[in-house]
């Protein structure tokens, strides 16, 4: 069992501390945006990455649209890696839509997190209106599914083989070695149905864990209205905005998202 | 001869800096786009793409992008200041500028008329789309 989610996930563990803290990609990419955090935490923490099934180098056989079909499939695959790693008590950090798979699995099994770190994190993206505005029509969304599946040639692990074909170009070879973010494109259009019609809102109450917020500036997906309600929701949360802007500022403002990441567990 | 080239070449041409801020565009963006020339500097990326394509961008081509340095062959929906929609095919890449200060790295993006390969779904005006 261990080793088998080990390998499901393609779970990484490096540092020389001894409190683990493990980091959740998010939709559209895979554990490779955390390759400027992780040296950040090496010193003090026993860093754990991994890559959801579907992305990265995780087992594609071991896909089950049934278990994948809601976010808490990927819940109860984030709670098997800290439980086949024995990690006892974790510091989870969750970028975009693994903050909502981080709170549904802290409010599942509370024990096992300590605290949680939410960048850019949204209960619900579409609009529900009077009283929430997630920031998108239902229609935007699924024209979302529709570009996932027009640019389903773009990524480059599926250009591989054509690449074998090719013995005369190894430039191009070594080109895809050094690709990110491989996401299969059928999962990839699940794992946005998962995500973008997901409604956790009712979630957000019962989460007893330490919890900060950490918003962007100028977010176009997690707008800044999204990131003060799960805070107002999740009462032990600390809410700290970003001068970063866009949605990734782990990989665009690696050093301030660390400093806060840092900032916070110092104190807390 | 070539400044002239790359202002009206039939391809979008849009540069932005490090928080995803529109520095520079050819006259065919801004034709595409349908703003006075220059109204776009300092604006959001975002607010020339439709909505669908601003979760698209965010989620899967910048990350790619800081990553990589580059990408290429990305299906993406345009949206010009009336609503118009611009299907385009974009490729983009990282450019070091030198400057007074630090050398700064900007993105450019280039943008190909993709209207016979329309990106399923993205063909019709969604509600409240812009925003």
């Amino acid at each position: 069992m261990a080793s088998g989610v080990i390998d499901r996930n393609n779970v990484r563990v490096s540092g020389r501390g001894t409190t683990p803290l493990v980091l959740a990609h998010g939709f559209g990419c895979d554990q490779s945006m955390w390759r400027h955090i992780v040296p950040e935490f090496e010193d003090q923490y026993q860093v754990i990455t991994f890559d959801y099934v579907g992305a990265g180098g995780s087992d594609l056989g071991a896909y089950d649209a049934e278990r994948y079909a809601t976010l808490d499939g990927y819940a109860s695959d984030l709670l098997e890696v800290i439980e086949a790693l024995d990690l006892g008590e974790v510091i989870f950090v969750g970028h975009s839509v693994s903050s909502m798979i981080g709170v549904l699995a802290a409010n599942r099994a509370p024990d096992r997190f300590g605290h949680l770190i939410l960048i850019g994190p949204s209960p619900r993206y579409v609009n529900d209106p009077p009283d929430y505005e997630g920031g998108f029509e239902r229609a935007d969304l699924e024209g979302l599914i529709g570009l996932i599946a027009a640019n389903d040639l773009g990524w480059a692990s599926f250009l591989a083989p054509t690449v074998a074909s090719n013995p005369d170009r190894p430039e191009i070879a070594s080109e895809l070695e050094r690709s990110f973010c491989a996401l299969d494109p059928d999962i990839a259009r699940e794992f946005a149905q998962a995500t973008f019609f997901a409604d956790n809102r009712d979630d957000l109450p019962h989460v007893a864990t330490p919890t900060l917020v950490l918003q962007c500036s100028e977010d176009a997906i997690a707008p800044e209205a999204v990131g003060t309600y799960v805070h107002e929701h999740i009462s032990n949360s600390v809410y700290l905005k970003l001068d970063a802007t866009g949605h990734c500022p782990h990989l665009s403002h690696p050093e301030e998202t660390a400093r806060a990441i840092r900032a916070y567990l110092d104190v807390a | 001869m070539m400044d002239a080239l790359i202002d009206s070449a039939p391809c979008a041409i849009l540069t932005i800096d490090s928080d995803e801020r529109i520095v520079a565009g050819n006259a065919t963006a801004y034709d595409w786009l349908g703003y006075a020339r220059g109204s776009l500097d300092g604006a959001a990326l975002s607010e020339v793409f439709c909505a669908a394509s601003r979760v698209f961008f965010e989620s899967h081509v910048a990350p790619r992008l800081l990553l990589q340095s580059e990408i290429h062959g990305v299906f993406l929906t345009l949206q010009s200041l009336s609503g118009t929609r611009v299907p385009v095919v974009l490729s983009a890449a990282h450019r070091t500028v030198e400057t007074d200060a630090a050398p700064v790295v900007v993105t450019d993006f280039v943008c190909l008329k993709a209207d016979a390969r329309v990106p399923v779904g993205e063909s019709e005006p969604a509600s409240g789309a812009r925003g």
